[in-house]
């Protein structure tokens, strides 16, 4: 009897262990605890992010952290940033990681930006002109069953093109062993700052906020594809309910001559891309036909209906959206 | 009788000694004969002559076959190589937008072509791979045809 509990007290000591050790395991997780990020700032300004982060770690684990900036691509970000930390495990940089270099956790071979990009796309940003910048730290962090608390600096010139541009900037934090790994979400948490609004000059390139027409790229010359969207959901448009959708567009070019495409011809005409939503892609110097001599700076256009009475330009009026062809 | 017996002994393994030298000498030179297992041949110069058409595009990464192609008008667009010179048929966005002469980094290893349109005044570089797929070759340019940040990645397959 006596030896039957000890057998018992045994195996439950065994069986507790053993439960506490698997518990032990399936609790590894990063957390981004708080990003602190100006609100407004010029063209050309240093900005400081501050990036607080907390590493949980079972077992003994040694690593490179890495950290991801989502930045409109005209900022240049990997060539602007700098980024330090400070934690108990001593402090250091980070430095940009070579695009050669392919990401853990990567099937199909991509590189750190590729593999965040696909993961994340753009976050809540409207305008796909966007990438993700990553950095690791110069040396590997050892921590043994340990939760491991560490705050980011990081140092980035932003609108370095210039622009007047609101965007949320996005941040990803991971090791470079599991990297954006399918499995384990919880070891590459990511978090948007709110939207941060630099002054430059131009229009505003707006990506906090949907669009009645958006651009794609955003930077392009006219020996570009250019995707141009329409977007029939925002608010109550001169076009609501309509399906068919045309694109009226007048080319200018340098040579001072004006040509206009306004017919309802399939060529013009909007492919829907999701209920309500709409978009063209062209290639301006075969749409417009120019000579191999001219070259087109603008493109003033507007949606219209079938019959071409019903007109939607910018903010909803019948003023058309201008496109301007420069890669700064 | 035992001064003998050890001289008998020394000179039995004075034997076993020269006959393992002996050995191992053996062992050494055949050893150092070289197999020429290595075919002496020269990579070939790599032969694009034809006429090549897309299979597939993209720009920044998107996908460009998916649109349609009343848009893109990708399908009609096909590039013929003929010895040093190439033609184009129906442009659209390319690293050239005329006719002229290509050239390889390296016509055995080519890590790049350089496109010289007629009457241009620069030349326009692009990286070159050469793969097999399905048995054929591909080629794949990389290239920006209007502002340098957007990337276009085309790949041809030989026509005829």
């Amino acid at each position: 009897m006596k030896k039957s509990l000890q057998n018992t007290r045994k195996k439950l000591i065994r069986y507790v262990t053993l439960f506490m050790f698997i518990l032990l395991l399936s609790n590894c997780e990063f957390v981004i605890n708080s990003i602190v990020q100006p609100k407004t700032a010029n063209a050309g300004d240093q900005i400081t992010a501050t990036l607080d982060a907390n590493f949980r770690v079972d077992g003994a684990q040694t690593n490179r952290i890495i950290v991801g900036i989502l930045a409109p691509k005209s900022w240049k970000l990997g060539q602007n940033t700098t980024i330090s930390y400070t934690s108990i495990k001593g402090n250091g940089v980070l430095t940009l990681i070579p695009a050669s270099e392919v990401a853990a956790s990567a099937k199909n071979g991509e590189n750190w930006a590729t593999r965040m990009r696909n993961k994340l796309g753009i976050g809540p940003n409207y305008i796909d002109d966007m990438e993700w910048v990553p950095f690791r730290t110069t040396t590997s962090l050892t921590a043994v069953g340990e939760d491991v608390k560490a705050v980011f600096t990081i140092k980035m010139k932003v609108g370095v093109d210039g622009l007047n541009t609101s965007v949320k900037l996005g941040y990803i934090v991971c090791n470079n062993t599991d990297g954006l790994d399918d499995g384990s979400p919880n070891l590459w948490p990511v978090k948007y700052a709110d939207c941060l609004e630099v002054a430059g000059t131009g229009d505003l390139i707006d990506y906090c906020n949907p669009a009645l027409s958006v651009i794609n790229p955003v930077k392009s010359l006219d020996n570009d594809y250019q995707s141009i969207s329409f977007d029939n959901t925002i608010i109550k448009t001169a076009l609501q309910g309509e399906q068919d959708i045309y694109i009226c567009a007048t080319a200018h070019t340098s040579d001072g001559k004006n040509i206009t495409v306004c017919g309802r011809e399939d060529r013009s005409r909007l492919q829907q891309t999701a209920t309500n939503k709409f978009s063209i892609t062209l290639w301006p110097r075969g749409y417009f036909k120019v000579d191999a001599s001219q070259t087109i700076t603008s493109i003033d256009y507007t949606f219209t209906d079938e019959t071409g009475a019903k007109i939607v330009g910018v903010g909803n009026t019948e003023v058309p959206f201008v496109l301007k062809f420069n890669c700064n | 009788m035992f001064i003998n017996h050890t001289k008998h002994k020394a000179a039995s393994y004075r034997n076993k000694l020269c006959m393992l030298i002996s050995a191992c000498s053996l062992l050494l030179a055949v050893s150092c004969k070289t197999e020429h297992l290595v075919p002496n041949a020269k990579e070939a110069v790599k032969d694009i002559n034809g006429t090549w058409s897309i299979t597939s595009a993209t720009l920044n990464g998107s996908e460009l076959l998916s649109l349609p192609d009343a848009m893109t008008h990708l399908s009609a667009f096909n590039i013929t190589f003929a010895d040093g010179k190439y033609t184009l048929s129906n442009p659209v966005p390319f690293i050239v937008s005329t006719d002229g002469e290509y050239v390889f980094n390296d016509p055995q290893y080519p890590l790049d072509i350089t496109f010289k349109a007629t009457g241009a005044a620069k030349e326009a570089k692009s990286s070159f791979v050469f793969p097999v797929v399905e048995g054929k070759r591909r080629i794949t340019l990389t290239f920006s045809p209007g502002c340098d940040r957007n990337i276009y990645k085309y790949t041809f397959k030989k026509i005829n």
